[in-house]
């Protein structure tokens, strides 16, 4: 699995640093230029190179998100759209400082060189902005995503309009080439992931067996394959949950399957969703036994799948139990007995998730239950507050070095129970942690 | 731990991407030692032509005229040249023919 990663993120510099390269080795100009130009041209490149990476990085392809995780793309995804809209800035802001008119910078004047080049970075800085303040614009995630998509393809045309119509570099026809080959790759990759995928997905539809209570504001779907034999993931993974009139016009939600990786007689999956916003609050609850659904799956790297410590710690903030749930499950059908600290961090009772349940997971699994709540009742008398270094201490085992841990939850107590743990001097390479908070 | 690796490995690409700009600049920069001699131009382009190949793509056609002035305009001619020297790939040569386009009529 690391050479796989070696192999993809070397796939993935070959990409970036392929135009910038061509373009030294075809260098047209009789002359040398000034440096400023020439940063600016490099940076230029870069930029459109890595843009055009960006399509693939989150386009769904189980080879490529298999050895990282999927969340871990999408974070890549997401740092590195920052660096190239740097790049896209440092561009004509190098070029002005060597005497390009500011003039330039509107996306409504000028020649086809110029519009194109301001069109693709005003939808560039467009882009990225309305992804990081999403919520503080109040826009829904699919208004998001589609509008995202949107300025995605924006960006791209008018970046290969800007780079085909510069007579620079790309007046050599190795340079024009290259830009063609990435517009081309690019748009397939979209094309796929937008059209052909969802076609694929809609000739192997789903359909809503059970959609229960799990208390804590949660729902507990059941969905089974229709006409097919559904799909085969490892414990703690998870996959997109479509629902709508087809898969082309869907809402979708990444959700960890909470059900055993153990094959189910009728292929069926479980997923439980936390009430948290339009589509789980209002969407999910009217989803009744026999509504047709999609799922696209599994993805994830987050799994007990060969692991061959002799124990894992669990630890679960709210929802974050689903995948625990799966990895449970699946060691509890397969007999695995090996030892299984589990904590559980809700704010109080009411909004345990699979409570009763996990406690009868005692008497099949070698499991420690450790629950904590921030307002229990009164009459708690377990543990209280956040998960802190000095609770993780007095649960963990003896050998809690040779564990491996699994954190799932809201982003704040991943981050305090990653110190906590790297405090207590668990190595980095054995906490996985699961980041669904995707934008 | 993933997203802290996934953070380093983002934030040394973007240093990386930068250390590059300044290698492709000097890469650039330098004369080209095993390119084949170039041919003696029997004619030489004149400053349309010149002007279209070196400048059009981003720089306007009215708006670099109305920069240069007209024919007398010397002191915006001299800056124009120094301008023209300073950015674009074209020789001296063809920044005078191009400067010639541009307060011809």
């Amino acid at each position: 699995m690391v050479i796989r990663g070696v192999l993809w993120f070397a796939l993935y510099l070959a990409v970036v640093m392929a135009p910038g390269v061509v373009a030294l080795v075809v260098d047209p100009f009789d002359t040398p230029r000034p440096a400023l130009v020439e940063m600016s041209v490099a940076f230029g490149f870069v930029a459109f190179a890595v843009i055009a990476a960006q399509f693939a990085l989150v386009s769904r392809f189980q080879a490529s998100s298999r050895p990282f995780g999927t969340d871990a793309l999408v974070q890549f995804h997401q740092y590195i759209g920052g660096i190239g809209l740097g790049l896209a800035i440092a561009h004509p802001l190098l070029l002005t400082a060597a005497g390009l008119p500011w003039s330039a910078w509107n996306p409504l004047a000028g020649g086809l060189t110029v519009q194109s080049g301001a069109i693709a970075l005003w939808a560039l800085v467009l882009l990225v902005a309305t992804t990081v303040w999403r919520r503080k614009l109040q826009l829904s995630y699919e208004a998001w995503q589609r509008l995202h998509l949107a300025l995605a393809a924006l960006t791209g045309l008018a970046l290969v309009a800007h780079a085909l119509a510069v007579n620079g570099y790309s007046r050599a026809a190795p340079v024009r080439v290259a830009v063609l080959i990435y517009a081309a790759a690019f748009s397939a990759v979209t094309l796929h992931y937008r059209l052909v995928r969802p076609f694929r997905l809609g000739l192997r539809p789903w359909e809503v067996v059970t959609n229960v209570d799990a208390s804590g504001s949660t729902r507990l779907l059941r969905v089974r394959p229709v006409g097919h034999p559904g799909l085969r993931f490892e414990p703690g993974q998870f996959a997109w949950l479509m629902t709508g009139p087809t898969p082309l016009r869907s809402q979708q939600h990444p959700l960890s399957i909470a059900s055993s990786a153990q094959p189910a007689a009728d292929g069926s999956l479980e997923f439980s969703v936390k009430a948290l916003g339009d589509w789980s609050a209002r969407v999910v609850p009217t989803l009744a036994a026999g509504t047709r659904v999609w799922v696209d799956g599994a993805f994830g790297a987050f799994t007990s799948e060969r692991k061959a410590n002799p124990g894992f710690v669990m630890i679960a903030g709210g929802i974050g139990i689903a995948p625990m749930r799966s990895m449970l499950l699946t060691m509890r059908d397969r007999g695995d007995r090996r030892h299984v600290v589990l904590f559980v961090a809700v704010h109080d009772e009411s909004r345990l998730i699979f409570g009763r349940e996990v406690e009868q997971f005692r008497a099949s699994l070698n499991l420690d239950l450790v629950v904590t709540f921030e307002a229990p009742s009164p009459d708690w008398s377990g543990e209280r507050g956040q998960i802190t270094t000095e609770m993780l201490r007095r649960h963990l085992p003896t050998r809690f070095r040779q564990y491996h841990y699994f954190v799932c939850g809201p982003p704040a107590m991943m981050d305090a129970v990653e110190s906590a743990l790297l405090g207590l001097g668990v190595p980095a390479a054995a906490i996985d942690s699961e980041r669904f908070n995707l934008v | 731990m993933r997203h802290v690796g996934v953070r380093r490995l983002a934030t040394l690409l973007g240093v990386a991407f930068l250390l590059w700009g300044g290698v492709f600049a000097w890469l650039a920069g330098r004369e080209p030692v095993e390119r084949s001699p170039q041919p003696t131009p029997v004619s030489v382009p004149d400053g349309t032509a010149l002007f279209e190949r070196h400048c059009a793509s981003c720089h306007d056609l009215d708006e670099m005229r109305t920069a240069a002035g007209s024919k007398g305009d010397t002191a915006r001619q001299a800056d124009l040249a120094r301008f023209l020297e300073d950015h674009g790939g074209a020789s001296s040569e063809e920044n005078r023919q191009i400067l010639d386009f541009l307060t011809g009529p």
